[in-house]
């Protein structure tokens, strides 16, 4: 299993950079969302996974019911992916005033620093 | 019902610890629901509320600068509170203010909305502060993210002008993989670290204290060092090291004047607060950072040297001699593993810097036109003969950041250079050196264009006369920054007082 | 603390003349500064003899080591008067000089700000102090070169002495700090009296060889000479000033006080010798060809410098006398010739040799002037020059080594010297057949023009008219404190008939000769400028980077920013593989654990869409692909027990799909990249990068971790905070700081969001 998850967190990084060295201004939210998902994805499964329980206490006892996954990494991909949302809505609504400023969905068209 | 153990919990939340950044945040808001409440005719007061509130914030940080919590941890190990995270807070507390005080010169000119430039700032700054406490990954994480998507923001603040929203969309996608890089760092570091199997494993091994024991203890494992590897190329790109720097000159030629001064000065100064943090917990692991650092610090200097020799626009020109700063700043980074002193020397390097900075962006303000990423050097031209003032800060400034002793910033290089030279840091000491005296060309260059007349063609009847470069009239907060940082960046070359004893150098 | 004062006065005045305006002539008055400093210097000088130094001391940077010391010596105070007396001279002169011209005030206080860091050189006692001081006279170099020069050309050379000598000066400082380590002293005086410790130091040559490239920029030494000759751009009394009697002497002055430590290593004589000799001679025969007044006696000075530098390498008591001897009386005649030079052009129009001539009927007062240095320069008795001359003479011969070769130099440049000497200060005034110069109504200056030149030119008499005054006040107590010993032999103007007295003549006779075939070099000017030099080198150098800069910064910073992601993931990438190889952590392909369908499932879908995202050609099946990843990892999320985050995923998927569907419904269909290659690069990259994560991923889960701080605070979930959500507990009250963070950067992408939507709306209703 873990290969697995380690293949998936493999290809979700590469399609992701792909996407990133692309010039369409879509493909690049596309690439931010897969890497995020990717950087996710591995900070969940850092320490090891296994088919868990959630970490809820049971009515009636003070301590999650042993095998029960580990909370702290859970709560900072919760962090993660809030973050990121906000990060790609940010992204998208700049892409959306780029295209509207540029006319068209090329990122090299905003290439107008110095030449030298 | 055990109100104790709720007290006990709530006990190390001291939240007195982080008042000035509360207070900071507090401010932020007040300026939005200054907005609101405000009708528009007086949104003019708005942002000399924020200066005149930063004012009020660093006299009250500077009475309470020895307060009861340097040397202890806070908020269940997240924060600690150190004599240099002191004084990083205060210095970007200083960079908030001037980035505000030319936040004001330049918004005027722009028809832009000017209350959120300033609660930006001042959020961004508040999170710098946390991040130059930070003893915890976590709070790092949260802390450098506060302040990278408020610079997402404040890099493509001229929305309607396709340099900014190049900048920022560069920016954007860049920094966003900079994160993803130190978010995977992060979590290889505490996959490893929290490895029962392994001796000093620890159960929290975010903590940077955990952490340090745990690297002592295994000092050859893959996965700690590539973890610590790819944090130290996140951290890289927020100083702007090559081979992370490739994001600078673009952004700062597009970003609004004073948000290139605020990267410029606090965003670098925020990348090497972490560094110096990191450095001593990777201590396990020296000679792989040092390593990754030397070769990265030589690569830094040269290229950010080489880079801004060719530039006719003075904005890339900053931004790639602030590479090269960043190079001598890695080399007293490097130093300070072994000696103690170079952290001081750093800390007084970044102060220099600041106000150099500070002076020459300031000028920059002041010598724009409408279209801000357009500065070229050709502008510059006579400066110091149609604005006397502007063109004697100027050379100031640029002095300053050349080196050029008596002022501050030859004192910050020679004190980080006898640091790496202590250190016994030679090779990079000689590199080092190669860059400052490549510098001196670039930067004189400017000074030239500022203060040697200029040959102009002769106008003849019926041609329309060259466009006059722009130029802004000074106004008089402006003018008081501008003074104030030209005339301590000449003071603190021959004095160093109080701010010499603060970093233990005195 | 007197000592302070001098150095203040000046610079206060600087301050003064950049302010307040003095009309035209009464600019002179400026002189009042420097000649106070003169006065003091003088009146000073019975005590600096009588006790050795005077000394003032005030804190300044204790971590540097860097108080700032001031010490008057013998040494020092020979080289303070000069700086100051000449300095008083030049004011007077300047003001004459640029009466009628704008900008007059301007060079003045630059003159005065050069001149208190030049006194600075000289009386400081510190080695910072004394770098800071050394690098200011370069700065103001500049400045005062590149003065009023509305041509590029002329700006650049002005930048190519402050590159020569700034990166001097950084060498400097490097051997300096080196200097001050061994010595365990910053303090000049102390590090005096601990040569012992620095020549037993493994450090030695790396000292000397980094004090000398300083010294040798500064002082134009081969092959570090080319930007003296160039600095001719500047105006005359600046060249006057610095160019002869101030700043070039700087890098001498320094070897001189550093000679003693020095003296006696190997790794000092040879280099100073050679490079000297190789001055002398360079700088004498290259004057030869020189056509512009200014430019022969820049390379007089060149050839002078070289001497002097030979001097000092010779190190013998007699050779370091016969330096002092001679610096003094160069700075005499050489201010003074300069000056004339500028009085000629000033009266002219031109300093061309070729159209000067008959000038001694219009200006009598500048040619006496001229020619009294003139014959200074020339070495006639009784000048000071010719005493200069025999001293080095003797020195010469006796030599232990190579005596006859030395000596034949020093004829040779002697004679070179004389015949470059009569060429400024007599041929203008005396040739014949230049009537058509006189139509020009040539003029003499004002006084202020030709009483500077004529004080100086008549001192270098009255000195060598009283030998023994001049050697026993000026010359013997410099020298002790050179020497390190107290010396007492008189000078003398004639030693009876001696080798030295015949070299001197065979110098006049060779002089003359040079003098007299001066057209026949003169009109291969042109062939001798344009034959490779040394500073063509530097210029390629220069160039050479410049373009080597171009080339990077187009090839790495060309604003692409598909580029750039390229560069910097290849450099991720190359660094991690670094890591790998290293520490060999390759790891292992196991198939652990049991394959459940569902995970397997989801991972496969996930793997699917990325890569129909990735690739897509049409926008909505990309972006629906996208959609489809994110429930892919909904799935894992719930089959390892992570509820929240799968909801929390799930919303957050949903939501963004929505918003670019809505955003970018209305574009065209993806355009192909323009390049096969890129798109095979990029994708190779892209599957190494995800190869290399991958492997990594793998192994830190490998791990097999079991029990973290997941547990603790698991423990106290329930029994400090009352939540039965552990992750909730986590975010809301142990790590209520982090959320609070979250929430900040939230609501900083919302303010970012409307404000970029307010932007778009104002656009459009611009447009509208």
């Amino acid at each position: 299993m873990n290969m697995l998850i380690a293949f998936t967190v493999g290809v979700l990084f590469a399609t992701g950079v792909f996407c990133l060295l692309r010039r369409c201004l879509m493909r690049l939210i596309i690439g931010l969302v897969l890497l995020g998902q990717a950087a996710n994805l591995l900070v969940f499964s850092a320490g090891g996974v296994k088919t868990g329980v959630p970490s809820l206490i049971p009515e009636g006892s003070m301590t999650p019911p042993p095998g029960a996954a580990d909370p702290l990494p859970q709560a900072l991909v919760l962090t993660a992916i809030v973050i990121g949302f906000g990060l790609t809505v940010f992204a998208i609504t700049l892409i959306h005033r780029a295209r509207a400023t540029s006319g068209n969905d090329d990122v090299d068209a905003f290439n107008e620093t110095d030449r030298l | 019902m055990p109100t104790e153990l709720l007290q006990q919990a709530a006990a190390d939340n001291h939240w007195a610890a982080i008042g000035p950044e509360l207070m900071v945040g507090c401010l932020a808001l007040l300026l939005l629901v200054l907005e609101i409440v405000l009708p528009k005719a007086r949104h003019e007061i708005i942002p000399s509320v924020a200066v005149v509130g930063l004012l009020g914030i660093i006299t009250g940080f500077v009475i309470n600068y020895h307060t009861a919590f340097v040397g202890q941890t806070t908020f269940n190990g997240l924060l600690r509170h150190s004599g240099t995270g002191q004084f990083l807070r205060l210095f970007f507390l200083l960079a908030a203010t001037g980035v505000s005080v030319l936040g004001i010169v330049a918004l005027k000119r722009q028809k832009m909305p000017k209350v959120e430039f300033f609660a930006i700032t001042l959020v961004v700054s508040g999170a710098m502060m946390l991040l130059a406490q930070a003893n915890n990954f976590v709070m790092l994480f949260v802390a450098l993210e506060t302040v990278t998507v408020g610079f997402y923001i404040l890099v493509s603040y001229t929305r309607t002008n396709p340099l900014s929203l190049e900048a920022g969309l560069k920016y954007l996608i860049m920094g966003a993989l900079s994160s993803g890089i130190l978010l995977f760092g992060i979590a290889l570091l505490y996959g490893v670290a929290g490895n029962p199997a392994l001796t000093a494993a620890s159960a929290d091994s975010m903590n940077f204290d955990a952490l340090r024991v745990f690297l002592y203890a295994n000092p050859d494992n893959i996965i700690a060092a590539v973890g610590i590897v790819l944090v130290l190329s996140g951290v890289a790109f927020k100083v702007g090291a090559v081979p992370f720097q490739i994001w600078i000159p673009d952004v700062y030629q597009g970003a609004p004047t004073p948000v290139t001064a605020f990267l410029a000065i606090a965003s670098k100064a925020a990348g090497f607060a972490i560094l110096l943090t990191l450095v001593t917990v990777f201590d396990g692991y020296q000679s792989l950072v040092v390593g990754v650092l030397t070769v990265m610090a030589i690569a830094t200097i040269l290229f950010g040297n080489l880079a801004a020799l060719t530039q006719h626009n003075v904005k890339r020109l900053i931004g790639l001699s602030g590479v090269s700063h960043a190079g001598y700043l890695l080399v007293g980074v490097i130093a300070a593993i072994h000696v103690p002193f170079a952290v001081g020397a750093i800390c007084f390097y970044l102060f220099a810097y600041l106000l150099g900075s500070l002076a020459v962006f300031g000028v920059m303000t002041h010598v724009s036109g409408d279209d801000d990423a357009d500065q070229d050097m050709d502008h510059y031209a006579d400066l110091a003969k149609t604005h006397p003032f502007l063109g004697v800060v100027l050379a100031v400034g640029l002095g300053s950041l050349a080196g050029i002793p008596p002022l501050a910033g030859f004192m910050g290089k020679l004190l980080v250079f006898l640091a790496a030279f202590e250190a016994g840091l030679y090779a990079l000491l000689g590199v080092a050196i190669l860059g400052v005296v490549i510098s001196i060309y670039y930067y004189f260059g400017w000074i030239k264009a500022a203060f040697f007349p200029q040959w102009r063609p002769p106008v003849f009847e019926g041609d329309d006369p060259l466009p006059e470069p722009p130029r802004q009239v000074v106004s008089t907060p402006a003018g008081i920054l501008l003074a104030t940082a030209a005339l301590a960046s000449v003071l603190l070359g021959f004095y160093q007082g109080p701010l010499g004893a603060w970093l233990g150098l005195g | 603390m007197t000592l302070f004062w001098p150095v203040l006065l000046i610079a206060f005045a600087s301050l003064l003349a950049a302010f307040v305006r003095l009309p035209g002539q009464w600019k002179a008055l400026w002189a009042v500064f420097p000649g106070a400093a003169f006065a003091w210097v003088v009146l000073s000088w019975p005590a600096v003899v009588g006790e050795g130094e005077l000394m003032a001391s005030i804190a300044w940077f204790e971590q540097l080591g860097a108080t700032v010391d001031l010490r008057l010596d013998a040494y020092g105070g020979l080289m303070a008067g000069l700086v100051t007396g000449v300095g008083t001279l030049i004011i007077v002169y300047a003001a004459g000089y640029m009466e009628g011209q704008p900008g007059g005030s301007r060079l003045i206080s630059m003159l005065l700000i050069f001149m208190a860091a030049m006194l600075g050189i000289v009386i400081a006692d510190n080695l910072v102090l004394l770098f800071v001081f050394w690098e200011l006279t370069s700065i103001t170099s500049y400045l005062l070169v590149g003065f009023n020069h509305e041509k590029e050309d002329a700006r650049k050379k002005a930048l190519q002495a402050l590159l020569v000598t700034g990166t001097g000066g950084l060498a400097l400082l490097a051997g300096m700090v080196l200097l001050a380590l061994e010595a365990g002293s910053w303090q000049i005086s102390e590090i005096l009296q601990r040569g012992d410790l620095v020549t037993a130091s493994p450090y030695l040559p790396g000292i000397i060889v980094l004090i000398l490239l300083g010294a040798f920029t500064k002082s134009a030494q081969f092959p570090f000479h080319f930007w003296l000759p160039n600095a001719m751009a500047a105006p005359t009394p600046v060249s006057a000033f610095l160019h002869s009697a101030t700043m070039v002497k700087a890098g001498v002055f320094i070897l001189g006080r550093f000679s003693p430590i020095f003296n006696g290593s190997e790794w000092w004589h040879g280099p100073v010798v050679v490079a000297g000799l190789v001055t002398l001679l360079v700088g004498a025969i290259l004057g030869l060809f020189q056509t512009d007044l200014k430019k022969i006696l820049a390379y007089t000075t060149l050839a002078v410098l070289g001497m002097l530098t030979m001097l000092i390498g010779f190190g013998s008591d007699l050779a370091l006398k016969s330096m002092l001897v001679f610096l003094i009386g160069h700075a005499l005649y050489k201010a003074a010739l300069f000056m004339v030079a500028g009085g000629i052009d000033h009266g002219t129009g031109t300093r061309d040799v070729w159209k000067l001539g008959g000038l001694s009927a219009v200006m009598p007062f500048t040619m006496v002037a001229g020619a009294l240095a003139a014959f200074s320069k020339a070495g006639f008795p009784p000048f000071l020059g010719f005493i200069g001359k025999e001293y080095v003479y003797k020195t010469g011969t006796s030599l232990d080594t190579l005596a006859p070769i030395f000596t034949g130099a020093m004829l040779l440049g002697n004679m070179l010297i004389f015949a470059l000497a009569l060429k400024v200060g007599w041929y203008p005034f005396w040739s014949k057949g230049k009537e058509a110069m006189l139509e020009g109504h040539p003029h003499e200056g004002g006084w202020m023009m030709w009483l500077p030149p004529l004080v100086l030119a008549v001192l270098g008499l009255v000195f060598g008219f009283i030998p023994v005054w001049t050697g026993d006040t000026l010359v013997l107590p410099a020298l002790s404190e050179i020497t390190g010993k107290s010396m007492h032999e008189h000078l003398a103007l004639w030693h009876g008939i001696t080798l030295p007295l015949i070299l001197s003549l065979v110098t006049f006779v060779g002089g003359v000769l040079f003098y007299r075939a001066r057209e026949f070099f003169w009109r291969k000017h042109d062939r001798v400028e344009s034959s490779p030099k040394v500073e063509h080198a530097y210029d390629r150098l220069l160039v050479g980077m410049v373009k080597f800069a171009k080339r990077q910064t187009q090839a790495i910073q060309g604003g692409s920013l598909s580029r750039y992601m390229f560069i910097v993931v290849g450099a991720t990438a190359l660094l991690l593989l670094w890591k790998f190889v290293r520490f060999d952590g390759w790891p292992e392909l196991t198939w652990e654990g049991r394959l459940a369908p569902i995970p397997v499932i989801a991972c496969i879908w996930t793997m699917v869409g990325a890569i129909v995202a990735a690739v897509a050609k049409r926008r909505l099946i990309a972006l629906l692909a996208m959609g489809v990843v994110g429930l892919g990892i909904t799935v894992l999320f719930v089959n390892f027990g992570a509820p929240d985050l799968a909801i929390t995923q799930l919303l957050v998927d949903g939501l963004t799909v929505v918003l670019l569907l809505l955003v970018i419904y209305r574009l065209p269909p993806i355009k192909a990249e323009a390049n096969r290659w890129i798109i095979r690069a990029d994708a190779a990259l892209s599957v190494f990068f995800g190869m290399l994560i991958a492997a990594l991923t793998l192994s830190a889960m490998q791990l097999h971790v079991v029990e973290r701080v997941g547990e603790t605070l698991a423990q106290m979930s329930y029994a400090e905070a009352y939540g039965r959500n552990v992750v909730n507990v986590i975010l809301v009250d142990f790590r209520a700081l982090d959320t609070f963070g979250e929430i900040i950067v939230l609501a900083i992408a919302a303010i970012g969001v409307t404000a970029l939507l307010a932007a778009s709306k104002e656009r459009s209703s611009d447009e509208d």
